[in-house]
């Protein structure tokens, strides 16, 4: 007010402002674009058959350039690419930005930094699932097995869900009864699956374990397809709530005067975090902490603005959990460590610097 | 003009507000008092519709509030709370950006931007523009809300406690613009207050509410007379006005007055 006379200026500051945010914004994002084409490249090239990235572009580029345009390869080495490495590479893709973006979306709507599809106990119902189906015999019914295994812990995360949904829907949808319902249903699952363990063969036993692991080993393009396919649905609909995400993050009250039904895009959002998040889990087991680290790393460099966020977050979960995979292959290969575990050595450091610095900008 | 007329607003089995009339005239700027508990929160999410009243009947141009759309409201009433949550941090210039979505179609556009540009140098935020909600003070943050208030335009505004945190300069300059807004604009603005001499020198009337029941409405020198202070604050206070400039000065705390407003 006082510099009534300089009207131009803090006009044009903000003006500038304006702009050079978003143009670093848009710089983060096509930068974690490339990056992360790029890492495919790199995983891609990964394995047992080392190939060239010259090579993989050749592969991948296949229907685009004539042959022999970045390298020579064989026909092996097409197959090996395309029905062994890329199904995985796009799996791991697909499923760390699903994870991600569910993260993203669920610490939205409760407003709680430390939320993801997971605290509300989807992944010990998921776990839960897959070992009845195991224990009713999906280990000796072959293909069909793999699909019990895969619709068992579907329908019983989704159950989860509901019942989390149902609970705090009997009173307010808020944080906190999403939040206790959930840590309630996590114990109540983790004890059935472990009543199923103790009653489980050997064999069964072990097939449990390994499924809680964590892995994009058994992945297909079938099932990369129906995990995508979810993504497709909901990633547009996320996108469409990146104001009223942004609106929820400051105060219910502020949200629900600007004119937003709140119950009702807590419920969408829900719904859609719930069935991308099992459609995955389903696929890959155990694989949860990327919808909590990969949210806050993303909020870290690009900020809460929701309409960048969502689409940042996407890209940060797929990079995390495909060079986590990449790690657990190419390491100690032969052997295989599974991309659950791996993750967590990746992004448990990361978290905990995260928190620290964190604290350091909220200061005392 | 923003009406409310016979509300009542029941939580559990507790009255909160009861028989409670007031209507804000185009234009007008309405300090509403009262002691920590009295109400005024509440009728002010009470006219905002962010509570439904238990009984009474609340409407905004002849219209019940109700009847409007979420979006058509939130063009017409904004309501700025008292505190903003800050887990998820998002920086002033985002959060002001909010104030545009009952507006937009489509998109944020150049029109947009101009009324959050100018909301911001008005609310003396242009240096702390990009800066994260987090780190901003009390004082600031409340600013931040008004500013994001300012670029809703809407025809009422609603403020909980706005100056509570602000500092004296700031405090000053948050009420001459809000009264600019009522005087220039039009808007009918309602705001919870406890300073009772900015409320004085800053408003056209100012309502009293004594455990939720409007005891007194109207000129600040009508209203704030030591008798209805005792009775609303349980407190004794001198009234006054030096060189225009109206003055409540509290002193001792009486007890029995305190167990009469109980």
């Amino acid at each position: 007010m006082a510099d009534g006379h300089a009207q131009r200026g803090p006009a044009a500051a903000l003006e500038a402002g304006f702009a050079h945010r978003a143009a670093q914004r848009s710089a983060w994002l096509t930068a974690g674009t490339i990056l992360l084409i790029g890492t495919v490249m790199v995983a891609v090239s990964q394995g047992v058959n080392d190939l060239g990235l010259g090579q993989v572009a050749q592969i991948l580029l296949r229907d685009l350039v004539p042959a022999g345009q970045f390298a020579d390869v064989t026909v092996i080495q097409e197959k090996i690419v395309w029905h062994l490495r890329l199904p995985r590479v796009a799996m791991a893709v697909v499923g760390g930005a699903g994870l991600a973006v569910t993260g993203v979306m669920m610490q939205a709507i409760t407003r709680n930094p430390l939320v993801s599809p997971f605290t509300i106990g989807l992944s010990p119902a998921a776990a839960f699932g897959a070992s009845l189906a195991i224990l009713f015999g999906a280990l000796e019914a072959g293909f069909v097995g793999k699909y019990l295994t895969v619709g068992g812990a579907f329908l019983s995360s989704l159950l989860c869900a509901a019942l989390v949904l149902l609970i705090a829907g009997l009173r307010a949808v808020s944080a906190t009864t999403i939040i206790l319902a959930g840590i309630g249903l996590t114990y109540l699952f983790s004890a059935l699956t472990a009543t199923i363990q103790f009653v489980a063969t050997e064999e069964q036993l072990a097939a449990i374990v390994h499924w809680t692991f964590g892995s994009v080993n058994a992945a297909g393009w079938d099932e990369v397809m129906v995990a995508s396919l979810l993504l497709v649905v909901a990633v547009p609909v996320f996108l469409n709530l990146a104001w009223v995400m942004n609106a929820i993050g400051a105060g219910d009250e502020t949200a629900q005067s600007l004119g937003y039904n709140l119950r009702r895009v807590r419920l969408t959002t829900a719904v859609l975090s719930v069935l991308v998040t099992s459609g995955i889990i389903a696929f890959t087991g155990v694989i949860g902490f990327v919808g909590l680290v990969a949210p806050h790393m993303a909020r870290l460099i690009i900020g809460n603005d929701h309409r960048w966020l969502i689409p940042f977050s996407m890209i940060v979960g797929a990079l995390l959990l495909l060079v986590a995979d990449t790690l657990g292959r190419s390491v100690f290969a032969p052997a295989v460590i599974p991309v659950g575990i791996v993750v967590a050595y990746v992004g448990v450091p990361l978290f905990v610097h995260l928190i620290l610095r964190q604290r350091q900008v909220a200061g005392p | 003009m923003i009406v409310a007329d016979a509300v009542r607003f029941v939580a559990g089995n507790k009255t909160i507000l009861q028989d409670v009339g007031i209507a804000l005239e185009r234009g007008e700027f309405v300090g509403l008092l009262g002691a920590n508990g009295a109400g005024k929160s509440t009728l002010l999410k009470c006219l905002a519709r962010l509570v439904a009243a238990s009984a009474g009947r609340i409407t905004l141009d002849g219209r019940p509030i109700a009847a409007f759309g979420r979006r058509e409201f939130a063009r017409s009433v904004a309501f700025v709370p008292q505190f903003m949550p800050t887990d998820m941090p998002l920086t002033v210039m985002d959060l002001v950006q909010l104030g545009r979505v009952p507006h937009l179609r489509g998109r944020f556009g150049p029109g947009d931007r101009r009324i959050v540009f100018a909301a911001l140098e008005q609310m003396d935020l242009v240096p702390d523009a990009f800066r994260p909600l987090a780190e901003l003070s009390g004082g600031e943050r409340q600013r931040v809300a008004l500013a994001r208030a300012l670029v809703q335009e809407p025809r009422v505004l609603l403020l909980d406690e706005p100056t509570s945190a602000l500092d004296l300069r700031h405090q000053l300059q948050t009420m001459r613009i809000v009264r600019s807004l009522a005087a220039d604009r039009g808007w009918s603005v309602l705001a919870a207050m406890h300073d009772l001499g900015l409320a004085a020198r800053f408003t056209d009337r100012v309502a009293l509410l004594a455990g939720g029941r409007l005891s007194r409405i109207g000129g600040w020198d009508s209203v704030l007379t030591p008798d209805a202070i005792r009775a609303a604050y349980g407190v004794t206070a001198v009234v006054g006005c030096v060189q225009g400039l109206p003055y409540v000065l509290p002193s001792e705390d009486e007890p029995a007055a305190r167990s009469q407003s109980a």
